[in-house]
Formats: C-alpha cells, structure tokens, sequence
C-alpha cells in the first residue's frame, strides 16, 4: 500500500467537511477556501477542489452568486444553503465521535 | 524572437507565448477529457478555466504582459498535474483507478493489434506530411516507414499514390482528443493511460521546446519540426500540398529542360545524317552560308535559343527539387537577353539565307538526234574516277552527299538526273536543262549559266559527264541538272553499265526494263 494514497484517503474523507466549515459563517470564493485549505496543508492542487464544490452546490448544501470582478471575469461566491448548515451540523457531531474515537484507538495503541 | 497569440480563457484575454499555448492546450484537453465523465462536468471545467484565469490576471502586470512557459508550469503545479488527479478526492474515479492499476500492464498496446479494439486516425505526433501513413501504422502494428515508402513508390507509377494519399488526408481524422489518440494506438482508454498519455505529450512538448531552439536552419526539403509543431489545421494542410506541387513543378521543369537538350543534340545528329550527309561541316558553312555575309551566325543564334531555353529549364527545375536557395545574380535577365538576342539573330541570318535561294532559274539547251526505228541508241558517261566508282549514285541523296571542291570547283556528283520518255513516233531528243538559285533573277540566271555540264552528241551516241561542276566562288546555289531523253518505240536503247550507275532508271512513263547482260534497257510495251 502507497503511503501517499493512504494520506490522501484520509485527507479526502474530511474535505467536505472542511469546506464545509469554512462557509459555515461566510460567503467565499473558490480561491478563498483554496488558501485556507492550503494553509492547513489539506489540499495540494486547487484542481481538486472544483469537482467537490460542484458536487456540494448540485447536492444542495451549497448555492452560490455571481459576482463582477473589475479586473478579470465574474466570479462564484458561495455559501451555505439551510440545507449544507443542517448537513455541517451533523458532520461536526461525526467529527467529534469520530476524532475522539481514533485518538483513543491510535493513544492506547502507542502506548503499548 | 517568438510567436505571441492572443487567446482567452473563461473570457479573459491575454497574450501568450506560443509554446506555452500549446502546453496550456494539452492541459486543458487533459481536463476536459478527465471531467467529461463526471456530473456537472462541464462546470467543473468552466470552474477550473476561470481559476487559471485568476492565476493569470496575478500574474500580468504593466511590467510583464506576456504569459510564458513558465507562468503555465506554475499554473499546472497550482491546479494539479494529470498524475496527480488520479491520486486525489475524486470519488467517480476511484473505481476505474483501482481497475486502471491493474490494467496498467496491457498499455503495451501496439504489439498485439489483433485483439485490440482500434480505429484509424491520422498521428499528429508523428507525421512528415499529414499523418496519414504513420496514423493507418497504428492501427496495422507496422513501423509507419513501409507505408511512407509504399506511397513514395506509388508516386512514380504514375502518381497514384498521391490521389489515394490526399482523399486519406481529407478523409481519415487526425487524432485530437487524447482518447481518440490512445484509440489509434489500441490502448485502453482509462485514466490511467490518459495520464500516462498526458505526461508523455508533456515531456516531448519540454523536448521540442528545446529542439526549437536548436533548429537553426533548414537543410534540405524535410519539414522541419518547428514546421510539424508550430503550424496547425488547414493552414498546414495547404502549405504541404502547396510544397508537394511546387515540387512536381520542379520535376517537370527540368524533365522539360533536359528534354530539350536531348533534342537538339538528337536533331543535329539527325540533320546531319540526313541533309548533309556527315559532310564537313566547315564545307557547308562555307559554300552554304558564306555568301550571304553572316558566316555561321545562324548556328550561334540557334545555339543561344536552345542553351538559354536549356538552362533555364534546367537551373530553375534543380533549384525547387534541391531547394537551393543561391541565387546567380542577374540569371534570370541574362538567360531572357540570350533567348532574345539568338531569336532575332536565327530569324535575321535565316531571312538572309532564304533569300539568296528565293529565286530558280533555268537554262534548257536541246539537240535532236536523226535515229528511226532498228537503230540504238548508246548513252555512255564519260570516264572519271573522281567519285568512287563502287558508291551508289541515289538521287535521293542530299547534294552534298558527293561534293568535292578542286581546281577552283566545286563537283556536285548528286544533283543531275536522268529520265527516259517513251513517244509513239519522232525522233529521239535530248533535253538538258540547268537550274540554280539566287538573289534575283538575274543572279540565278547567272549561277546557271556558270554551271559546267559538258555532254555531247556524236551520230547515236550520247555521252555525258558523271556530275556537274560550278566556280567555287559561286557556292552551293541548288545548281541542277536535268537531262530528258525522248525515245520513240522501236528505237533501242543501250546504256553503258557504268552509266546505268550513275543515272539510275528513272523514267518519265512507260517501262523500263534493264537487261543486265546485255547492258542495254527495253522497254515494256504497254499495248
């Protein structure tokens, strides 16, 4: 098994989540979830991000406007819709059981 | 110096290097194929494109208004490198990914073409004029050179390879897509291999990149590759088959020239053969042309139309097959300045010419002999052994096939003629007549006059000279001499072998038999 692959996985399961999160207050554009996740080192390439917003916003947990740049084209800003807020809600619960599940797991283990 | 084209992304405009066009093309075809599977495909895409269309704004300032190769590896680093897609958040992947794992080992599609599903396209990659050779290859499992050989052999049967080839150009699609280039090849069409397939074209585009630089000059008429890369689509298209003509025109152009001067050389082998008998030619040009005042001219004017017309042809058809780009200097001028200069030379020395033979005059003189029917009649020729005795005296030989000049004369051994006429009843006469030509009238009457001809009558015999002789200074004027002898029937007529010889039995009518043995001819009464 390919560690980068399994590191991948991993990141991937949270992604959604992620993005997710960081509408959770506010309306952003693509390269503004592209920084923070990058700062978080969630993701590598931008590429990967634009199939998942796609497929949030044609779920429904996602909507986003248009908005007219001076420079440049007109960009996606999007946001949360009631149902991505329902849907954050339960995924920050999963986070919790789940994260505390692992650390518990991945502790005990280590410190046999 | 580069190429810069003006393109737009999700509706921005900007300025871009062409080898970074052309990198940043592959990319975007890379994502369009990847994501033309998935749901909202296309917005994804259109996603993407906006995104490279940011990371261009940042990077275009009033300094920096070009993007280079450089900004589009950067972009591609930014928004993911093929590879790298097929290792990341994409769940519709996952499933042929880890199929496509497996499958990795069959990518060596080439070699085993039976069993693979694949079309024909034309090979963009690996084309010399449009693919079309290397493209069908593929689909064969051949190496592309068989065929490329194959149509270059058919082009000299009668060009039939070139019709068949062009209607495969138009005909037969050129592999764009990476799908439909991985189908040509009998590869399985996956993300694996479209991965693959992607970084390969990256990699050559680096290398030809590199290579671009490299060509500096272009040796020969191979299409180069900054010619196979840089031009695209039906620009391309008609640039070749303009090239492909211009080379024909080339071939024919010398074919033309080189015809010409087997031509001539074979024309003046002919006319010397045949008009002149392989006499010397100084012998022609002197008592030929010599008198008109332009001694030989004609033949230098000939000689500049043929070689400059030769040459010509010849210069321009090598230059386009060898793509020699020397110019002589003032060629062109020079050759047309000969062509005209021979043209007005042959046409004045020839008018000239002609013009000394345009007028024929004739001097008859006559005797009348006193024989009846029962007598003979004896022709003789007076002996001289000037021409040699064993050559066949043929009038239909040109006058100078026995010409000799001696003693301040020239002997012109065929140009007289005998005939024989047969008449019911009268009495036998000889007919002599002198013809040559000249300027006027009165010179031709003179050159007539001048001619030599010294035969004789004694009771029944005739005796006459083998040839006819004229003052040197006059030249060759078509002096002739015509001798007619009627006979009436009942009269026998006995030529001498060696006159029967000289003055073979041409006859005005009747029939002429001569009786070897007897070295006498008869006639065969028509009753």
């Amino acid at each position: 098994m390919n560690i980068e692959n399994t590191k991948a996985q991993m990141r991937k399961g949270v992604l959604e989540y992620c993005i997710l999160s960081i509408l959770q207050n506010r309306e952003a554009y693509p390269s503004d979830i592209i920084d923070e996740l990058k700062t978080a080192k969630l993701i590598v390439v931008e590429g990967t991000l634009y199939p998942l917003l796609t497929r949030l916003k044609n779920a429904g947990l996602l909507s986003y406007r248009w908005e007219e740049s001076t420079s440049g084209p007109p960009r996606k800003y999007y946001t949360l819709t009631e149902n991505g807020k329902v849907f954050l809600a339960e995924l920050d619960k999963t986070w919790d059981q789940l994260s505390t599940a692992v650390n518990k797991t991945t502790s005990k283990t280590s410190k046999k | 110096m580069n190429k810069t084209i003006s393109a737009n992304i999700s509706g921005f405009i900007f300025n871009i290097e062409e080898n970074a066009y052309q990198k940043l093309l592959k990319y975007l075809e890379f994502i369009n194929s990847f994501f033309k599977s998935s749901e909202g495909g296309d917005e994804i895409v259109a996603d993407i494109e906006a995104r490279i269309a940011e990371l261009f704004q940042e990077r275009l300032s009033a300094g920096k208004q070009l993007i280079t190769d450089i900004d589009i590896e950067e972009v591609i680093e930014i928004m993911g490198r093929p590879e790298q897609y097929n290792d990341s958040a994409f769940d519709e992947e996952e499933e042929t990914s880890s199929t496509s794992s497996q499958s990795s080992d069959e990518h060596d599609a080439d070699a085993d073409p039976k069993t693979r599903n694949r079309r024909i396209y034309r090979d963009p990659e690996d084309k010399i004029l449009g693919g079309v050779c290397a493209g069908i290859s593929h689909y064969l499992g051949w190496d592309p050179i068989i065929l490329r050989l194959i149509v270059v052999l058919a082009f000299f049967f009668a060009g039939t390879g070139v019709i068949v080839y062009i209607l495969l150009w138009i005909l037969v699609p050129e592999a764009k897509t990476t799908t439909e280039k991985l189908r040509m090849k009998g590869e399985k069409v996956n993300v694996e291999n479209i991965r693959k397939k992607v970084s390969e074209e990256m990699d050559s585009v680096k290398d030809g990149v590199t290579n671009l630089a490299n060509d500096a000059k272009r040796a020969g008429s191979k299409v180069s590759e900054s010619t196979k890369r840089a031009a695209s689509g039906m620009g391309d298209f008609f640039g070749i088959i303009g090239k492909v003509l211009l080379k024909l025109i080339g071939l024919f152009l010398l074919a033309i020239g080189v015809g010409i001067l087997i031509g001539s050389v074979a024309g003046w082998v002919t006319i010397e053969e045949m008009v002149f008998n392989n006499a010397d030619f100084d012998m022609i040009q002197d008592y030929v042309l010599h008198d008109t005042g332009i001694p030989s001219m004609v033949f230098v004017g000939i000689f500049m139309v043929l070689a400059s017309i030769i040459i010509a042809f010849i210069w321009k058809g090598l230059k386009i097959l060898l793509d020699i780009k020397t110019n002589v200097k003032g060629m062109g001028l020079g050759l047309f300045g000969i062509f005209i200069i021979g043209l007005i030379i042959c046409v004045v020395s020839g008018v000239t010419i002609g013009r000394s033979y345009s007028w024929q005059e004739d001097i008859p003189a006559r005797q009348t002999l006193d024989l009846v029917p029962g007598d003979t009649l004896y022709v003789n020729v007076s002996e001289d052994d000037r021409f040699n005795e064993n050559y066949r005296w043929d009038r239909q030989d040109s006058p100078f096939a026995l010409m000799e000049v001696s003693d301040g004369e020239i002997h012109m051994g065929t140009s007289t003629q005998m005939y024989f006429d047969l008449i019911d009843s009268g009495k036998v006469e000889i007919w002599v007549n002198k013809s040559a030509c000249g300027r006027s009238r009165a010179q031709a009457t003179t050159f007539a006059d001048d001619i030599r001809f010294d035969w004789r009558v004694d009771s029944n015999v005739i005796t006459l000279p083998p040839y006819l002789s004229v003052p040197e200074s006059d030249r060759w004027k078509c002096q002739e001499v015509e001798i007619e002898i009627e006979v009436p029937r009942g009269v026998y007529v006995k030529m001498s072998e060696h006159a029967s010889r000289i003055y073979s039995h041409h006859r005005a009518d009747g029939k002429l038999r001569y009786v070897p043995d007897e070295g006498r001819l008869d006639w065969e009464y028509i009753d």
